[in-house]
């Protein structure tokens, strides 16, 4: 995948100056002796050397290149100089001009013309994919060259891996631009890390690519993609090998200040690869793991972080529930009374249906009694409290586990206890009580009005035990 | 792993200016008996506008706003000491979730909890428990796995909150990434880095802070046992008031094993960073988290042969390799290998469109400025294995390239006298090598870098470069 970015037209070039760095204010200090000036530059007939060394001496300060070779004597340093209006056409009627030359030529021959015209003002836009290839091609030119990549903060390992890897091969520096604090900090904090599932990928894509990409332009008189034409169909026939770029602004600013070559235009896919392969070129380790197009982490492959699966399982299976939920109260209750066979209601109190967690350690508490439980600022005991109806499965099956818990409890500071909430007194706990589905075991603190609900399914003496210690 | 981090003493850059209606002071903050209605929803108001804290509910009326005030210097900084030391005696035994009901009693909305990713999810967990609002904030550092941010999300869900994320500053990460690479923390060690992503990002937090709130615990560091008290004057870092003594830190957990944190997880339903179920103790960077070096890039590709000794002759084997030879006839017969004056061993690469290149040829042919074909020349030695059974390739690629192709293909006999010429004029370092000659010289000669000697790999190679 080539760097490909979307742009915003709503961004001014003020804007865009507000967000350089103070890293590259010195690369614009750097010009203070160049006159302002619209449209682009041209090449002196005869440039002045001595202005040329102090041009040189000055960005190298300020960008720290460090190319694999030094720089050649005879390369062309070019040199700001006011035009008129009318020869702007002329300069990008050469480009023009310049494109339909090399339309024919091969990737090595347009990055060789490309180095020899910018020298040091040029830089090639690396991402950590095959574009890397843009690097070799560089490479056996014999010319220095400068290579940038963009640290979006949320790359994948295996892309730093493959950072590290290129710098070492080629023995170069990649210039890396990493997004600016304030503007991340905004957007993760208003709208989370993965608001690119919900919102699309502009505005993320904005701070963390386009931006940096920005200022590390304004830095630049051309630059240098892996963008093919075979990877945008639709707009075959707008990739030229090389043109005036005509959304971002170069290092004079202004429209037409920058330079775009995009030498593998013309190159398939399957073409590159078997240059890289050819040429031992080091490549990003996650193509071997299958990914074809490679980004940040979490857009290269884009999975939502999985819905944790319920936790544990019921000493026995049951497809249908693992808790009586409270639209199916009526079913599960319709569902006993067949068990029993006879049609009587239940009433409170009047159980057709056996009563469960009948201990003397297991306090039965009345409607009023869970009333004033509840109200209480400062109790004399924590309360653990089991809301249950006696006909479900799930309260008859942890009968056993919440009396043995009761016994063990008793006289340790922590009351036990059952409220039975199911007919008349449903809604009453599904308000008050945080009543979702039977059972419902709750733990009143010592001093605290907030009741706390157990968040489990593990309803054995150990895992409730731990609850209360916990909260205790 | 909770929040640990190295501190420098070097100044901090802040990014929350701190309020204007206040007037500079020195010496720690108290809690005024009778708060100023005007000034406190003032405050209040501007510096949520700051930092933007989102909570699950809204700050309680009862709670109580600290006010700034001014103090003496030495009563202040006195009683003030001395109130917290009290108070972490007093709260030595209580648990968890009293010491972190007591912390966002004091400080409300000015203090908030450190979450690194790893298992402190447990102080949002405890912090929930107490109903309270409460505020927590993450060092993203631009490394971390993609698990841990998962996490974040994860936890930003089930709690309904806003984690107040902290990025590293931009300027600082180039300049550290671009003259020291991304892995300097293998050569150089992590503190530099750490400096440039965490601490400085952290002390930029807790400069909008009067209170923070760590997952340390003492046994992740017997060393310092006694010095993990539940609640403390921060000692190195300050707070919004600025100074020393301007912020505190409290520490929840620092009595509670891992063990018991752990069931304290498992027991409410935390959710937890998924690294831990594939073997992770300790959660930081991507990294520094599974410290492994990148892997030596293996060799690509075998010979058709197996040899599990080299895969090339290289220089100093080179007699080793000529005596084998000699060995393989079974004849003492020394060999001289003058160029042109082969007797024992036939020469190799015999057709007519491989030129046989002199050692006057192969001179003149390096110094050309101007070529009129470009060249492939393979720089060989005839009783070499590998050159011999590549010798089949070669003729053929010679064949497919003679005539309209403008490409000439070239043999030279490099070892015997002419291999310390091949050596340092030739980029020779072992047989064969094969090497492109541009037709224009302002380009270099090119080797050829695999061991891949078919037909269609070395077509590909020339195709790349002419």
């Amino acid at each position: 995948m080539a760097l490909a970015v979307s742009t915003t037209s709503s961004s001014s070039a003020a804007a865009a100056a507000a967000a350089s760095s103070s890293f590259f204010s010195r690369l614009g200090s750097s010009s203070d002796a160049k006159a302002p000036q619209i449209g682009s530059f041209r090449f002196p007939e005869r440039p002045q050397v001595s202005s040329g060394v102090v041009n040189l001496t000055q960005r190298r300060s300020s960008v720290r290149p460090l190319n694999a070779e030094p720089q050649r004597n005879d390369s062309v340093v070019p040199l700001a100089a006011t035009i008129v209006a009318p020869e702007v056409e002329k300069e990008k009627e050469d480009f023009e001009q310049l494109a339909k030359d090399l339309e024919n030529s091969s990737p090595l021959e347009i990055m060789d013309k490309a180095l020899e015209k910018f020298g040091n003002d040029i830089a090639i836009a690396f991402s950590g994919a095959e574009d890397v290839a843009l690097i070799e091609y560089a490479h056996l030119t014999g010319r220095p060259y400068r290579v940038f990549s963009l640290d979006t903060g949320r790359l994948n390992p295996e892309t730093y891996k493959f950072f590290d890897a290129v710098e070492k091969h080629y023995g170069i520096h990649i210039e890396y631009m990493f997004p600016d604090a304030v503007e991340v900090q905004a957007l993760v904090r208003t709208k989370g890390l993965f608001s690119f599932y919900e919102d699309g990928h502009q505005e993320c894509c904005r701070v963390r690519k386009v931006r940096p990409l920005r200022r590390a332009l304004k830095g630049l008189k051309a630059w240098i993609t892996g963008q093919r034409k075979d990877q945008s169909p639709g707009t075959r026939s707008e990739i030229p090998i090389v043109q005036v770029d005509p959304v971002f602004e170069g290092l004079d600013g202004g429209i037409g200040s920058l330079v775009k070559w995009n030498p593998v235009a013309n190159v398939n896919g399957l073409d590159i690869w078997n240059f890289l392969r050819t040429m031992n070129v080091p490549v990003n380790s996650l193509h071997s793991q299958g990914y074809v197009s490679i980004g940040c982490e979490p857009c290269t492959r884009p999975v939502l972080p999985g819905q944790h699966e319920r936790e544990g399982r019921w000493w026995w299976e049951d497809a249908k529930a693992k808790e009586c939920g409270l639209h199916k109260g009526n079913l599960k209750q319709e569902d006993a009374a067949q068990l029993n066979g006879n049609g009587t209601s239940q009433g409170n109190g009047s159980a057709t249906v056996a009563d469960i967690f009948i201990s003397q350690n297991v306090v039965s508490l009345s409607r009023s009694g869970i009333e004033n439980l509840a109200k209480l600022e400062n109790r004399k005991e924590h309360w653990l409290v089991v809301l249950y109806a006696p006909w479900c499965r799930f309260c008859q099956a942890m009968e056993e586990s919440y009396v043995d818990l009761a016994e063990k409890l008793a006289r340790s500071g922590v009351k036990v206890a059952k409220f039975r909430a199911d007919g008349e007194q449903k809604e009453y706990a599904k308000s008050e009580l945080q009543l979702g589905s039977f059972p419902t075991i709750l733990l009143f603190p010592k001093h605290s009005s907030q009741p706390i609900k157990y968040p489990s399914e593990k309803r054995d003496v150990d895992s409730l035990t731990a609850f209360v210690n916990a909260l205790r | 792993m909770a929040l640990a981090f190295t501190s420098s003493i070097s100044a901090p850059t802040s990014t929350f200016p701190s309020s204007e209606p206040k007037l500079p002071q020195i010496g720690s903050i108290r809690i005024s008996e009778r708060p100023i209605g005007g000034a406190v929803n003032f405050n209040l108001s501007q510096r949520r506008s700051l930092v933007k804290p989102v909570n699950a509910e809204p700050p309680r009326k009862d709670s109580i706003v600290p006010l700034a005030a001014t103090t003496i210097v030495a009563s202040a900084s006195e009683t003030k000491e001395e109130d917290f030391e009290q108070i972490a005696s007093d709260l030595d035994n209580a648990s968890p979730l009293e010491i972190m009901d007591r912390a966002l009693d004091k400080f409300g909305n000015d203090i908030a909890i450190a979450f690194s990713g790893a298992e402190d999810v447990a102080l949002i967990e405890y912090a929930k428990l107490t109903g309270r609002p409460f505020r927590v904030f993450s060092l993203d550092t631009g490394r971390l796995n993609p698990e841990t941010y998962q996490l974040f999300d994860a936890v930003e869900k089930h709690y309904g909150i806003r984690i107040e994320y902290m990025f590293p500053d931009a300027v600082e990460v180039q300049a550290l990434v671009r003259s020291k690479g991304l892995f300097s923390f293998y050569e150089d060690g992590h503190q530099e880095c750490c400096r440039v992503r965490k601490v400085r990002p952290l002390r930029r937090a807790l400069k909008g802070l009067r209170a923070w709130i760590t997952g340390q615990r003492k046994d992740q560091s017997p060393g310092t046992r006694s010095e993990i008290p539940v609640v403390q004057v921060d000692p190195v870092f300050e707070g919004m008031d600025g100074g020393i003594g301007s912020l505190v830190k409290w520490n929840p957990v620092a009595n509670v094993k891992g063990h018991d944190i752990w069931n304290f997880l498992r027991t409410m339903n935390v959710p937890v960073n998924s690294l831990h179920a594939k073997g992770y103790v300790s959660i930081g960077c991507e990294p520094c988290t599974r410290p492994v070096l990148p892997g030596q890039h293996e060799r690509e590709g075998r010979w058709w042969w197996e040899d599990a000794k080299a895969k090339e002759c290289g220089l100093h084997k080179g007699n080793v390799k000529q005596q084998k030879e000699e060995d393989v006839n079974g004849n003492g017969l020394s060999q001289s290998h003058a160029n042109g004056d082969a007797t024992t061993v036939p020469d190799i690469f015999n057709s007519p469109n491989v030129v046989n290149l002199s050692r006057t040829g192969i001179e003149n042919l390096a110094k050309l400025e101007d070529r009129k074909e470009p060249w492939l020349v393979v720089l060989y030695a005839p009783w070499c294995p590998y050159c011999q059974a590549m010798e089949e390739s070669y003729v053929d690629l010679a064949d497919k390239l003679a005539g309209s192709t403008g490409m000439k293909v070239g043999k030279f006999r490099a070892d015997g006298e002419q291999k310390e010429f091949a050596k340092s004029e030739l980029q020779l370092g072992s047989f064969p090598t094969i090497l492109f000659f541009p037709k224009h010289s302002s380009r270099p000669t090119i080797k050829y870098p695999s061991e891949k000697r078919d037909v269609d790999s070395l077509m590909a190679f020339v195709n790349a470069l002419r």
